[in-house]
């Protein structure tokens, strides 16, 4: 038998009947009287159970080892040693959510210590449980401590946002109640890119959800410093010489600036957060799926070039130490307005990632810039997204239908990514590709009946999935 | 011109230490009659044969159950209906028990190009026998 190296890769090629028609010939030419080998006998059926058995091996066993060395074809485990042996990357296996979670201590309340992994706390809307990471002491009350908790079990599903509602212990305490807020003030770490020493203060009472980078666009031993913001991706706008920024662009956001030894404000230094900030510190991620291997695996070629191309920032920003497992999203687009600055902007399973991991990626991939190269890690600008319409369906399956609505809608947003599309012909097809639903009218996307694009050249905006607001019509 | 059989392995509910090949029609479909009378019904498809799904009567159960005049009648047909699933047979005839000595004899009279021939099945809870006749 020959085979083409189509065939070989395919585990259809070696089929049951291909293989005992061989086996007949090969009988017949020493010889045997196949042609009278009826269905029920002896050596026609043991032909028969070994050609089942070589076409099963076979049909498995073959294409993976010829598609083993090439990232289209190779798979699972074989995928991983490909990786590890020709590219020197190892896969990012699924990593665990922390966060940190607050314990109110009641008046004549004790307290007490408690090893890590003593308390298990169950947020009630998802039902995910996660374990305090280390030793926690609960002063008696009245009083509060904040303590790192980690998730229960590895995996992307653990993203509970801030201030979930009920959160109880599994062995309740008395008089310990349990809350997740998001830092005060409410904001995510500060990401400084550059040689300067001086740091931001963060306050006011922000409206909204936004992203903001200061640009310092002079520089001088101390505060006052020159400097511009851009703000949810926008053109950059100028602040002037300044000490601090009340009610930045409108959205409530103070910032006063801090100098600090020596050169504190740098020109070309870049400070970044988001707003609101969230409880949780690391976000935790499903293991690294194949596809995302594989591209990281081709975007190595461009780490042995001495010119920097956009697979090399991504793959620098999905390979950081601690900090790449959590970055599902990557987008990178040289900036509109600074000729040398490289806006990587990240995303996770879970939406925004924490400050921390913005900052940990900036700090991997600043020393491993190509060239004059500024590379700017950013999270992208949060978006609410309300989805809204009529949706028919048999009363037979209307819970089912509601339930898998909301799947499928989740995932299609997901989908979309930073700065994607969001299509009303994709929402609606995803609903009717629902069993039991009849009919999807009049679906909005934030009150519009067009497709919603999320960002530009300039702006990086990912959406926010809200609760869907489709009234149901059954039949 | 006389039919051509070809030949097989000896084997009714297994295969001897050492393969013996028949070449009487006798044996080579009554063996192969009494072999799919032992085999469940859609066990031949798990190697792949053609048509295995529908092949196949294990003429066991009988024996686990309690035939009545009724059921007996069914039994014969059931098993009549799978022997003429042989392309080789033309006819068949098949009489089932009585029970003697917790033993249920199941006679299969068939017909092929070649000639009449007949064997006994001998089933009891955990063994089935063949008895080839001429």
């Amino acid at each position: 038998m020959t085979i083409t190296l189509a065939q070989a890769l395919s585990p259809n090629t070696f089929n049951v009947q291909a293989i005992f028609q061989f086996g007949l010939s090969v009988y017949q030419s020493q010889g045997f009287p196949v042609q009278s080998w009826q269905p029920g006998g002896v050596e026609r059926t043991r032909l028969m159970a070994f050609s089942t058995m070589l076409a099963d091996v076979v049909g498995n066993y073959i294409p993976t080892y010829t598609g083993a060395g090439f990232l289209d074809y190779a798979t699972g485990l074989w995928l991983q040693l490909t990786a590890q042996e020709l590219y020197n990357l190892i896969y990012n296996s699924a990593g665990f959510t922390q966060g940190n979670i607050l314990l109110t201590v009641a008046s004549g309340a004790s307290g007490g210590t408690y090893a890590a992994g003593q308390l298990k706390a169950t947020f009630q809307a998802s039902g995910l449980s996660y374990l305090n990471a280390g030793t926690v002491v609960i002063p008696a009350g009245p009083g509060s401590v904040s303590a790192l908790f980690q998730a229960e079990f590895a995996g992307a599903k653990y993203a509970d946002p801030s201030n979930s509602g009920a959160l109880f212990l599994t062995s309740a305490i008395p008089g310990v109640t349990l809350t997740n807020p998001g830092p005060t003030p409410n904001y995510s770490p500060v990401t400084h890119v550059g040689s300067g020493t001086g740091t931001l203060t963060l306050g006011g009472s922000p409206v909204g959800s936004h992203s903001v980078i200061i640009s310092v666009t002079a520089t001088s031993a101390s505060s006052p410093v020159s400097a511009s913001y851009s703000l949810d991706g926008a053109a950059p706008v100028a602040l002037g010489i300044t000490s601090s920024v009340t009610n930045l662009g409108g959205t409530g956001i103070n910032i006063t600036f801090n100098s600090g030894t020596g050169t504190s404000w740098a020109v070309n230094d870049s400070y970044s957060f988001t707003t609101p900030g969230s409880w949780i510190t690391q976000q935790g991620n499903d293991q690294e799926t194949d596809l995302a291997l594989a591209t990281r695996c081709r975007n190595r070629w461009a780490s042995l070039s001495a010119i920097p191309t956009q697979s090399l920032y991504q793959l620098l920003a999905t390979s950081a130490p601690t900090y790449g497992q959590q970055v599902t999203q990557c987008i990178v687009v040289p900036d509109g307005t600074i000729n040398n600055k490289v806006n990587i902007v990240v995303a996770g399973p879970g939406g925004i990632l924490p400050g921390t991991t913005i900052t940990g990626l900036q700090s991997f991939i600043t020393p491993r810039a190509r060239g004059c190269d500024n590379p700017v890690v950013q999270s992208p600008a949060s978006l609410n997204v309300t989805l809204a319409g009529n949706i028919t369906c048999l009363a037979s399956q209307f819970a089912t239908v509601q339930t898998s609505v909301q799947t499928a809608m989740t995932s299609l947003v997901n989908a979309a990514g930073i700065n994607g599309t969001i299509r009303i012909a994709a929402i609606i097809d995803a609903i009717m590709n629902i069993a039991g639903t009849v009919d999807a009218i009049g679906i909005t996307i934030n009150g519009s009946g067009s497709n919603l694009t999320l960002g530009n050249s300039s702006t990086f905006v990912l959406a926010a999935l809200q609760p869907l607001n489709f009234t149901y019509v059954t039949q | 011109m006389s039919t051509f059989y070809g030949s097989d392995t000896a084997c009714v509910s297994d295969v001897g230490l050492i393969d013996l090949q028949v070449t009487s029609p006798a044996l080579i479909i009554g063996q192969r009659l009494a072999r799919l009378l032992q085999t469940p019904r859609g066990a031949l498809a798990l190697v792949s044969e053609p048509d295995g799904a529908n092949r196949g009567w294990d003429i066991r159960q009988y024996a686990l159950g309690r035939l009545s005049p009724s059921t007996t009648q069914v039994a014969q047909q059931q098993i009549t209906n799978e022997c003429l699933k042989d392309e080789e047979v033309q006819s068949v005839s098949v009489v089932v028990g009585p029970v003697s000595n917790g033993t249920l004899p199941i006679s299969v009279s068939f017909v092929a190009a070649s000639g009449p021939f007949q064997f006994t099945l001998n089933v009891t809870a955990l063994t089935v026998t063949a008895v080839f006749g001429q």
